[in-house]
């Protein structure tokens, strides 16, 4: 028996800050069109649920908060796969992650596929443990201390020395230049994610950004990858332009990361240049909202994890070009209250076909 | 000639310009492949920037430059040493 493979994805907003679901669900579509994909959703307005490009979804499903624990993202999911059986799933946001590692064994059972990072690779990329990494593999980190509570966090202060940078254990960041500054943000962060907060340096230097997104094949090696200079950010320091480089030394480092890690997926390394070099701020686990942009230039990494996670050979990811670049470009979406009524009762299912099945393309999952 | 380059943090902070990374792209933007960096760069210094990465010496340079724009030696040595030292250019 074969069927079309039906891809969940999530973190569909694209505002501001925007979420990778989209991007990774266009690179999957350039080379999968006729793929069904789920929109995995936390709330009725993020962008992506209304998109009736390449980038849209076919459904979409309303899910519990992560907070709520693994236990109601199973239930949800089990709910969502009566519906629409789900043979793969691509978390997209940080907080979700340790929700999916917790359910490994429930996905294996279930006979569905997600990127197969180990929980212990997961934390030794953390934030609070890039100290580690630094000894472990001889890679420039900026100075961090993780700090519980406010009076730790002043100390980190003193210790590291102002303006730094205070950043949630899981996500966001800011920069903070005095102690009131300090404890405002402090408090934020951990109303926001919990404890930690990790007090990191700035990277003193040129200042300049740059990510590196790639896929690990969870023995050391990396599928492919593309390093981008940020050359636009946005007010909360997000990529929203960026050009490929090629650079030998950043290439390194990655590639002894990974190696380190045994990573497997798809990851995003961010760094500072700083005065001797490249310094790693943080690793996340997951593709970033740029990701597409590789993909339309030969590297779709997106789609090799799904050829990955079905154990399909995959297409050599092409090394990108110093000198692409992208900038991002903001669009108006229309809706209809209707979506909202719909959406709200918990589901989805639009009625356009956004992708035309391209027999040269088709995906079939046998069974 | 100009580079329209801001140099920071000493004489390179660690981003000197290898010439071997720096491509001119249609003769008025330099592009750094390694370090991403890019710079509008007038005609006479997409003049220069070739002439060094094909290795010519700083003479022929200097010489070459001085007949393409019609100045003395004098003064396109002079220019073409200020533009050197702006650019941190390591060989």
């Amino acid at each position: 028996m074969t069927k079309q493979v039906t891809i969940a994805i999530s973190g569909l907003h694209r505002g501001d800050n925007p979420q990778p679901g989209p991007a990774v669900i266009n690179s999957i579509r350039r080379r999968y069109p006729s793929a069904t994909i789920i929109g995995l959703s936390y709330d009725l307005l993020e962008s992506g649920l209304f998109s009736q490009g390449d980038d849209g979804v076919d459904a979409a499903y309303l899910m519990p908060f992560p907070t709520k624990g693994s236990e109601a993202l199973l239930e949800r999911l089990d709910e969502i796969c009566q519906i629409h059986p789900l043979d793969i799933i691509i978390p997209c946001l940080d907080s979700e992650i340790p929700n999916y590692l917790d359910l490994t064994n429930e996905f294996k059972s279930r006979r569905i596929k997600i990127p197969s990072l180990t929980k212990k690779s997961f934390d030794q990329r953390s934030k609070d443990n890039l100290e580690q990494l630094r000894k472990a593999i001889g890679i420039r980190v900026p100075r961090t201390i993780a700090v519980s509570d406010l009076k730790a966090a002043y100390k980190a202060c003193e210790e590291i020395g102002f303006p730094l940078f205070l950043k949630g254990k899981q996500y966001g960041a800011a920069r903070v230049t005095t102690p009131a500054e300090a404890a405002h943000v402090f408090h934020s962060l951990m109303a926001a994610w919990g404890g930690p907060v990790i007090a990191q340096s700035a990277v003193r230097g040129s200042g300049d950004e740059y990510d590196v997104v790639g896929l690990g094949d969870g023995k050391g090696g990396l599928l492919g990858s593309c390093s981008i200079r940020k050359i636009m950010l946005t007010g909360n320091g997000k990529a929203f332009g960026g050009i490929v480089v090629a650079d030998p030394t950043l290439q390194e480092s990655v590639e002894k990361v990974i190696k380190k890690l045994k990573w497997s997926g798809p990851f995003e390394l961010e760094f500072v240049k700083g005065r001797h070099g490249h310094e790693l701020i943080e690793m996340n686990p997951r593709f970033p909202a740029w990701c597409d942009f590789p993909s339309q230039i030969g590297c779709n990494l997106p789609a090799m994890l799904v050829d990955m996670l079905l154990s399909r050979p995959m297409t050599p990811a092409a090394p990108c070009k110093a000198g692409r670049l992208f900038v991002r470009h903001c669009v108006d979406l229309v809706g209809d209250i209707s979506q909202l009524a719909e959406l709200s009762s918990g589901s989805i299912t639009n009625d356009a076909n956004p992708n035309p099945i391209n027999n040269d393309f088709v995906l079939e999952l046998v069974k | 000639m100009s580079a329209n380059r801001t140099r920071k943090n000493g004489v390179n902070g660690g981003n000197a310009v290898h010439l071997s990374n720096l491509k001119i792209v249609n003769g008025c933007l330099a592009f750094d492949v390694c370090s991403g960096k890019f710079h509008r760069i007038s005609e006479s210094a997409a003049f220069v920037i070739s002439e060094l990465k094909q290795q010519t010496p700083i003479a022929g340079i200097v010489s070459a430059y001085s007949q393409r724009y019609k100045i003395s030696p004098a003064i396109a040595a002079r220019d073409i040493e200020l533009f050197l030292n702006d650019m941190s250019v390591t060989r």
